[in-house]
């Protein structure tokens, strides 16, 4: 077998949607598309695409966007924007004029009325009388501040990593409260009027969108357990679309027609399908960038591209870097340096390979591992991936070496799976979250 | 030993015996091979399958043993007394390639360029760069060259099909969704092959009840306070007790790290990292 590269795309293609987060049909019939970009963190940006999936308006505030999680029409035509990673809200003008940043509130710092930052904020809408409703994911908390960053509304009652908080016609507010695993509606008295799950991941796994429909049914979007439901006021379940693979579906919107429109982050690509589960739309252009070698390259980290600072044929991944995060070297390491990880916040960052995989084969990785300081975790994984490009696996759930906290001196770890029936490839990573510092070398990888 | 837990041993013994009965009448006796390293799990899936055999009238199996040099004498002198005792067609494995580059010296170190062919090409299968490693057990290297490359090329020789093993389900949580008959895809220099593992329901003391209870044979050493036996300079006391007599349920019969993952992992799910 030889390399199979693709060389015809670059990581961060402009207009390529690797990882699409909110979803709107415009009234054109166009498609906006806020997209988070790729796992190395880049091409973050916001396109528009025709119904043939030609693209029509992208912004990227010239690479500055950072893991984008949503672009919505103003009622002055402009676009608003999370930038998620950069800790802002901005509204774009259709000839690529910031008209509106968060980051000019309290004289410049940013800041609130209440003295407080956005943090990592993932949606925000425009009301009526021109205010913003913004749902602030590492604050734990839905806000309604004006054009000036005064805080006119919150709530911040106990959710935890919260998504779409939007108002609702009858002025309450729908809030997917994700990591709880429930979709609470609350009143401005913060008071809870509606709510859907019971906190298992049965019921739902990680909702991060909730729409209430014109018949007063709610349309969730359970995005770990790959999914979107229907459910009427009283709780019953009445309609059903399920994949059978790991999609975390990440927006919908409700159409007209009676339709959804659904973005799909693992299968990178935006679907409209009907009651009946048919695609009656799709928009995908991405690509699996950069060679996917035969079998592992570099396990030993002699090879060190120096315009980049990274051990050959290995990717730094930092999409969900949270803004931190670097490639170390232990430069003293015998008989060659050895390469790491250093982090200081909650996301997390790998230092990963991608290598082609058979179905059905039992694969072993063992490597050395060295930590210090984590708070969090380390690990070696093998995030096996299908031919689309998707993780097959849940975080969680990915095949794994020992987890590694704290400080812990040179240790050989393994760790042993069987490539998924849809497998096509493996990404070989070293993974940390939280702070600290993790090290690797002699990484082997074999059937 | 009271008649309740001699029922319930007597039940789970009679499930082994069925899961063993399965794999003759699936593969013939000639392709299948028994794994032995003369633990106590292994031991006792051999006991087992000597008494199906003995119950139906059958030919015992060829038994293999990895002998990864690094081994205990008590290990071996246990092999060869119950070889002899039970008339074994056994078969010791040892890659002696690697010994012999090695000079037979425990954590000496090997050049790769010194191996023959085959596991110089088992050597860069692995990804393995560097011009040596060392002869140890601890080596990931050198485990698998002294430990798989023999059992590879053995069940190659051999033309086995069907491997008998002594894992079981509560050794690690990993094991706990492993089936009596798994099949191994074949691989780059690996055959094909069905693992079938008849006590995979015994606990750690299942085995020892079943020893004591039913005159299963075992290695001195368990009584020193091992817990299990690998590698020589590996393998730990846990206490100056006997195994049986150890605090079986509350403590990992390995390393302990392996159980602790799955503590850790729920605990970075409550923290949100997960």
């Amino acid at each position: 077998m030889t390399e199979t590269d693709y060389p015809m795309i670059e990581h961060g293609a402009p207009g390529m949607v690797e990882f699409p987060g909110s979803v709107v049909r415009l009234p054109s019939g166009n498609t906006l598309i806020a997209d988070g970009g790729d796992e190395l963190g880049l091409g973050s940006e916001v396109v528009e695409v025709d119904p043939l999936g030609n693209l029509v308006w992208r912004y990227d505030d010239e690479g500055r966007l950072s893991f984008v999680h949503s672009a919505r029409l103003t009622q002055a035509g402009n676009i608003l924007i999370t930038d998620t990673t950069n800790d802002r809200v901005i509204e774009v003008s259709r000839d690529k004029r910031i008209v509106f940043t968060s980051d000019a509130w309290g004289g410049g710092t940013g800041r609130l009325s209440d003295g407080s930052h956005l943090g990592y904020p993932n949606d925000a809408y425009e009301l009526a009388d021109g205010s913003l409703f913004i749902c602030d994911r590492n604050t734990n908390r839905a806000l309604q501040v004006d054009r000036q960053g005064q805080v006119l509304w919150q709530y911040s009652e106990g959710i935890k990593h919260p998504h779409n908080a939007h108002p609702l016609p009858n002025g309450n507010v729908m809030i997917s409260d994700s990591d709880r695993n429930q979709i609470l509606e609350v009143n401005r008295e913060r008071q809870v009027v509606w709510s859907y799950g019971d906190g298992s991941t049965a019921m739902l796994n990680w909702p991060r969108c909730a729409q209430r429909l014109e018949s007063g049914h709610t349309m969730i979007c359970d995005s770990k357990n790959a999914r979107v439901i229907e459910v009427t006021p009283e709780g019953r379940l009445v309609w059903e679309y399920k994949v059978d693979y790991f999609a975390k579906f990440y927006d919908i919107q409700p159409l007209p027609n009676g339709n959804v429109l659904v973005s799909d982050q693992q299968h990178h690509q935006v679907i409209e399908v009907d009651r009946w589960g048919n695609y009656r739309w799709l928009h995908r252009n991405f690509h699996l960038v950069g060679p996917i070698l035969p079998s592992l390259k570099n396990g030993s980290f002699k090879l060190r591209d120096e315009k980049t600072g990274l051990p050959q044929h290995w990717n730094f991944a930092k999409r969900h870097d949270e803004g931190g995060g670097r490639v170390i070297w232990d430069e003293s390491n015998q008989p060659s340096p050895c390469p790491g990880l250093e982090f200081d916040r909650h996301g997390f960052l790998y230092l990963q390979q991608t290598i082609a995989v058979k179905p059905g084969l039992r694969y072993k990785l063992a490597a050395k591992i060295k930590t210090e300081g984590v708070q969090g975790s380390a690990s070696f994984m093998m995030c096996f991936l299908d031919k689309y490009g998707g993780q097959i696996y849940d975080m969680g759930d990915i095949p794994r070496g020992d987890l590694y906290l704290g400080d812990n001196d040179w240790t050989l770890d393994t760790a042993e799976a069987m490539a998924p029936p849809s497998a096509t490839c493996v990404e070989l990573r070293l993974y940390i979250n939280g702070a600290g510092k993790a090290w690797m070398k002699e990484v082997m990888f074999h059937s | 030993m009271d008649q309740e837990t001699k029922d319930r041993l007597l039940k789970k013994m009679e499930d082994s015996k069925k899961v063993i009965r399965e794999a003759l009448q699936k593969f013939p006796r000639q392709e299948i091979a028994i794994t032995w390293t003369g633990g106590k799990d292994s031991t006792l899936v051999l006991w087992l399958f000597r008494q199906v055999c003995q119950e139906d009238g059958l030919e015992l199996p060829i038994v293999v043993s990895i002998d990864e040099y690094d081994h205990f004498d008590e290990i071996h002198a246990f092999i060869d007394k119950y070889a002899a005792a039970w008339d074994l067609n056994l078969v010791m494995a040892i890659n002696q390639d690697v010994v012999d580059a090695a000079g037979g010296k425990l954590g000496a170190p090997v050049r790769v360029a010194a191996l023959n062919q085959r596991n110089q090409a088992e050597v860069q299968r692995l990804g393995w760069e560097e011009e040596e490693f060392p002869f140890e057990a601890e080596s990931y290297v050198g485990n698998h060259l002294m430990k798989t490359v023999p059992f590879n090329r053995f069940i190659e020789e051999h033309g086995i099909k069907a491997v008998v093993q002594g894992l079981r389900w509560d050794e690690q949580a990993a094991r706990a969704n492993d089936e009596y008959f798994s099949y191994r895809e074949p691989g780059e220099l690996a055959p094909g092959h069905w693992r079938i593992n008849p006590i995979l329901h015994f606990t750690e003391r299942d085995v020892w009840n079943t020893n004591h209870g039913f005159g299963v044979p075992y290695n001195e050493l368990y009584a020193q306070g091992y817990r299990s036996l690998g590698a020589k300079s590996t393998s730990k006391k846990f206490a100056q007790v006997p195994a049986w007599e150890q605090d079986l349920e509350n403590t990992g019969e390995r390393d302990g790290r392996r159980q602790d993952k799955e503590a850790a992992m729920d605990k970075l799910r409550a923290l949100g990292y997960m």
